[in-house]
């Protein structure tokens, strides 16, 4: 039996319906995620995974429903309270102004700065141990929109690192990288939230990544979820046509079971 | 230690560009005598022989529009950068968002139909400026809160136009004899009248807004990386973004209404101040302010030396501007087109 954990992040009965649109992107969502969690979430583009995100971090508001941040429903937290508890990694980052990494880093820190931004000494440690550990502090001191794609996610995250939230949720992490980077980063987030005890939420869109990387899987499909759980329980050739309209082989190793897509059903 | 190093250097050379001003002009004083006269006032040493018009001509002409001249070029400057980074869009400033154009049409309103009211143009130089600025904002704004960098820029481009005509029309309903000729005069931007009068409560204000863009410039940092990630990083960006539109826009509308519309120096310096001591506004927006009154400082200068008339220093800035721009764009390193 596993022992109870804290609850970081709790929805329940999550509606939401773009101010434009006619219909509902989510239609009454219930998840919980706790302390340490590495959870995927899976789901077809426009399925809501962005939304669904946008809406948990308190950047979209006007829902039905509920989201409990650390016990506090969110419309009720001031944005410096979400970024000392959640740190949110964007799908892309546009830089313009030729900050170094360093300096770019340092904003993860703005929560817990005065309105002056003087860092103390122990923010300027934060920032320098984020950075090693992801290894953007190999170019610590370079204009950040020199970086390739790789290093720029690897800038990014130490940002929100440098934000020490118990949350950390990915848009999308490796959608713009090779397929190196695309490891690089993955298990790079796995152990940092192994080692840190933080919270995993991260949208991915290769369902043998989210086997091999989350120790959970929530499908979202048609504003609901359709699944919730292990990736080795939930994942399997069903899903993957029911979701994806995919026709999938199931490739036994080890440990696991991989999905090689073979044919699209209409 | 190098950027130490640059703002003394530069402050030196405002100094000594600040009492050049007060040597050069029609009027010839002996340098001698304007070290000596303003010994005498700083630091009560020996009056030397002067004329009136010696001391006239020094103090009361060319010490107060030696001293807006630097306040507009420090606000102009910081402005700028102020605006690029809340806009997150290095190609705007104060001109090309329509701020002093909307500034200028308010000014003209107040010239004709308010004469009477003591700062009337300086209130409603402001109020068109932010009329102005909000609708370039609200022009280029796209319905998902996205706003293209050249979207912006056009509908500057279409405030401005628009703002311009609407002064055209002031101009038709002015009077001939006294109304049109400030008019025109604010158009085209210009010192030749300031007096100790004209400073009156600006040389306060100016400043004041200057210093407090400039120490929470680590707002402005983090504003630049755009308002989702800004507000997900613990910003409150409905306060932030305010605060500095309101202080950049009165600085402007204080600026344009004691001296009309100077173009090109909310654009360029702020360009140049990234390239010498980087992109962080804590350094950046100090270094736009003495850039900025430096640069406005020597087109002052040259305006007022250059024929024996006073030539429209905004013709001044404009010509060193335009070329500096060009060169800036077509750099490739700083191609900021797309």
């Amino acid at each position: 039996m596993e022992l109870a954990k804290d609850s970081l992040l709790k929805v329940s009965g999550l509606k939401y319906r773009y101010p434009s649109a006619e219909d509902s992107v989510l239609n009454g969502l219930d998840c919980e995620f706790k302390t340490g969690e590495k959870v995927a979430v899976l789901g077809s583009n426009g399925a809501g995974k962005t939304t669904f995100f946008n809406l948990v971090s308190g950047l979209i508001e006007g829902y039905e429903g509920s989201i409990k941040l650390a016990g506090t429903e969110i419309k009720k937290l001031k944005r410096v309270e979400i970024a000392k508890k959640l740190a949110l990694v964007p799908q892309k980052h546009e830089p313009l102004f030729p900050f170094t990494v360093r300096d770019f880093v340092l904003m993860g820190r703005y929560a817990r700065l005065g309105v002056f931004g003087i860092p103390r000494e122990e923010d300027l440690e934060v920032v320098k141990n984020a950075a090693k550990e992801t290894g953007a502090y190999k170019f610590f001191d370079r204009p950040y929109n020199s970086l390739s794609g790789g290093e720029m996610q690897l800038a990014v995250i130490s940002r929100a690192l440098a934000q020490e939230s118990d949350l950390l949720i990915l848009d999308e992490p490796s959608t713009h990288l090779d397929f190196k980077n695309r490891f690089v980063v993955l298990d790079l987030v796995r152990r940092i939230s192994e080692k840190r005890k933080v919270a995993l939420l991260m949208s991915l869109h290769e369902p043998n990544d989210v086997v091999q990387f989350a120790d959970r899987v929530i499908v979202i499909h048609e504003g609901k979820i359709a699944a919730d759980g292990k990736p080795r329980d939930i994942i399997n050739e069903k899903l993957l046509l029911d979701i994806f309209q995919v026709k999938a082989k199931e490739i036994k190793t080890d440990k696991n079971s991989l999905f090689m897509p073979v044919s699209v059903c209409v | 230690m190098k950027k130490t190093v640059t703002f003394v250097v530069l402050t030196a050379l405002l100094i000594l560009l600040s009492y050049f001003s007060l040597n050069v002009g029609n009027y010839s004083v002996a340098p001698k005598k304007v070290l000596a006269m303003l010994g005498n006032r700083l630091f009560n040493t020996e009056m030397p022989q002067t004329d009136n018009y010696e001391e006239v001509v020094v103090f009361d002409l060319r010490l107060p529009r030696m001293l807006m001249v630097i306040m507009v070029g420090a606000a102009l400057a910081v402005s700028g950068g102020v605006s690029q980074g809340v806009f997150r869009n290095p190609l705007v400033s104060p001109f090309v968002l329509g701020i002093s154009a909307g500034a200028s049409f308010g000014a003209a309103v107040a010239i004709v139909f308010f004469g009477h009211i003591a700062y009337s143009i300086d209130i409603l130089a402001g109020l068109g400026g932010l009329v102005a600025v909000l609708a370039a904002f609200a022009i280029a704004r796209r319905p998902d809160g996205y706003m293209p960098r050249l979207s912006l820029v056009l509908a500057g481009v279409i405030v401005s136009s628009l703002f311009t005509s609407l002064v055209g029309i002031i101009k038709y309903v002015a009077d001939v004899e006294t109304q049109l000729p400030a008019i025109t005069f604010w158009m085209m931007g210009g010192f030749g009248n300031i007096d100790w009068g004209s400073l009156d409560y600006v040389i306060y204000l100016i400043p004041i807004s200057i210093v407090l863009m400039i120490v929470f410039a680590w707002q402005l940092n983090v504003l630049a990386m755009g308002d989702r990630e800004a507000s997900f990083l613990g910003m409150n960006i409905k306060f932030w973004k305010s605060f500095y539109l309101f202080l950049s826009v009165a600085a402007v509308g204080m600026c344009v209404a004691r001296s009309g519309v100077i173009g090109w120096v909310g654009l360029v310096i702020p360009h140049i101040s990234r390239a010498v001591g980087g992109p962080d506004h804590k350094t950046m927006l100090p270094l736009s302010a003495l850039l900025g009154a430096i640069f406005l400082l020597v087109a002052d200068n040259i305006s007022r030396t250059i024929t024996t008339g006073d030539i429209p220093v905004g013709i001044i800035t404009s010509i060193i501007g335009a070329p500096f721009f060009i060169y800036y764009l077509r750099k490739k390193e700083t191609a900021v087109w797309n």
